[in-house]
């Protein structure tokens, strides 16, 4: 009994060794990988290209009569509105792709998604780091499968995370600056429909002949403008958020030899910190 | 330049013809209603913007689309005038010269969309001139 009580302390002080090992420098790597995949997960074209061409399609043309600007302008004719909600299908597409990578590294981090019983299995039958579990001692534990499991694990995971990080950097953070640059393209075009939109109302407040008209344009303009910024906001939101994650993973890629070092724990933590704020202020 | 980097110019570009837009804007809100801007300038300088936010609408499509190809050489020559033109729109004082500007701007765009290299060194000269 006294045996069977050593060899179980000896094997919980194996493990915690290992824990530390293995699973502590995952932890920030996890967090890290779980924010980005949440935020990136997160984005909604509320707003989108179908909004905006539809709004441009009566804010930007003149006059229904007036041919030249109609042809000038045809690029935000609404006869495209439908090809613009493929567009945001587009782009939702490319943000759930670079969301899944981040998934995928936050499971092999250890977020606990992956099917651990073939390792469980052979834990409760084999022999590890010099210490035998025989099929009788295996019941006693029983508890200690699964934590066995996540340490083996943690081992071929951090060496999979290093593989898999190194061979897709470079397509990673292209992808990023694509996002980036499609989310100001969209932010601008909307600032764009917004200037267009004042000079117009400024135009016709100036023309308009009565304190009621010159009131309900200022109105309008008012509630108009108001949807603009909110739209104009998120996005602006939402590309310091990719930009972050994309810093994060570039510290990420720098450091992956080192997951132990103290500074780049500190460091990718502050990034998934950072990330969480980014994502709840393109909620408010 | 790769795709990507044709794309960031493209985006590049649009920024600028919104800032022009911006400058236009901003110039008719601060004259509106008054001497300074007549009925007939107002009208130009509105349907300038509109062209010109035409114009940064295009560029910012046509980074979405990373349609720019071989356009390296007359690309170069508008990239080390940006920043003269936006000097010069930022000192619009008149309405003509505002007006002068804009349509050297309008130009310009019209030039790079059809890479006409030649188009673009005509519309440059014309905006310095007008700003001068």
């Amino acid at each position: 009994m006294k045996a069977r009580q050593s060899a179980e302390s000896i094997l919980l002080a194996l493990l915690e060794l290992l824990c530390l090992c293995y699973c502590v420098p995952l932890k920030e790597v996890v967090t890290f990988t779980s924010n980005s995949n949440n935020a990136l997960l997160a984005v909604n074209f509320s707003y989108g290209y179908f909004n905006y061409s539809r709004d441009s399609t009566y804010i930007i043309l003149k006059d229904p009569g007036d041919t030249v600007l109609v042809r000038e302008l045809r690029n935000v004719d609404c006869t495209k509105c439908s090809s613009a909600a493929k567009l945001d299908t587009l782009i939702k597409k490319e943000f759930t792709i670079v969301a899944g990578y981040y998934g995928g590294l936050a499971k092999l981090s250890g977020s606990g998604l992956i099917n651990f019983s073939p390792i469980g299995k052979a834990v409760s039958a084999g022999t590890y780091v010099g210490v035998t579990i025989s099929k009788d001692e295996a019941s006693y534990f029983g508890d200690l499968t699964t934590v066995v499991s996540d340490l083996f694990t943690a081992g071929y995971r951090s060496k999979e995370i290093k593989k898999i990080v190194k061979e897709h950097e470079m397509a990673v953070q292209e992808a990023f600056d694509l996002l980036i640059l499609h989310i100001d393209n969209m932010q601008s075009k909307i600032d764009l429909v917004k200037k267009e939109y004042k000079t117009r109302l400024e135009n016709w407040i100036d023309l308009s002949k009565t304190y009621r008209e010159k009131w309900l344009l200022i109105d309008r303009y008012k509630q108009k403008s108001k949807e603009f910024d909110e739209a104009v906001l998120y996005y602006k939101n939402l590309k310091k958020t990719v930009q972050k994650i994309k810093d994060g993973d570039k510290v990420l890629y720098n450091s992956i030899n080192k997951l132990n070092d103290e500074s780049f724990r500190k460091q990718i933590m502050g990034f998934a910190a950072d990330i969480i704020y980014l994502n709840s202020s393109t909620k408010n | 330049m790769t795709p990507l980097e044709n794309a960031q110019f493209a985006n590049q570009l649009g920024h600028f013809y919104q800032s022009v837009a911006a400058q236009i804007g901003n110039y008719i809100h601060e004259n509106i209603g008054t001497p300074g801007l007549s009925r007939p300038d107002l009208d130009i300088l509105s349907d300038d913007q509109t062209r010109i936010i035409s114009y940064a609408n295009t560029f910012f499509s046509l980074s979405d689309k990373i349609a720019f190809a071989d356009s390296d050489v007359s690309f170069g020559k508008i990239t080390a005038a940006q920043e003269e033109i936006k000097n010069a729109v930022t000192h619009i004082d008149n309405s003509n010269k505002a007006i002068g500007i804009a349509g050297g701007v309008i130009s310009l765009a019209a030039a790079v969309v059809t890479c006409n290299a030649s188009g673009i060194a005509t519309s440059l000269g014309s905006i310095l001139a007008a700003a001068a």
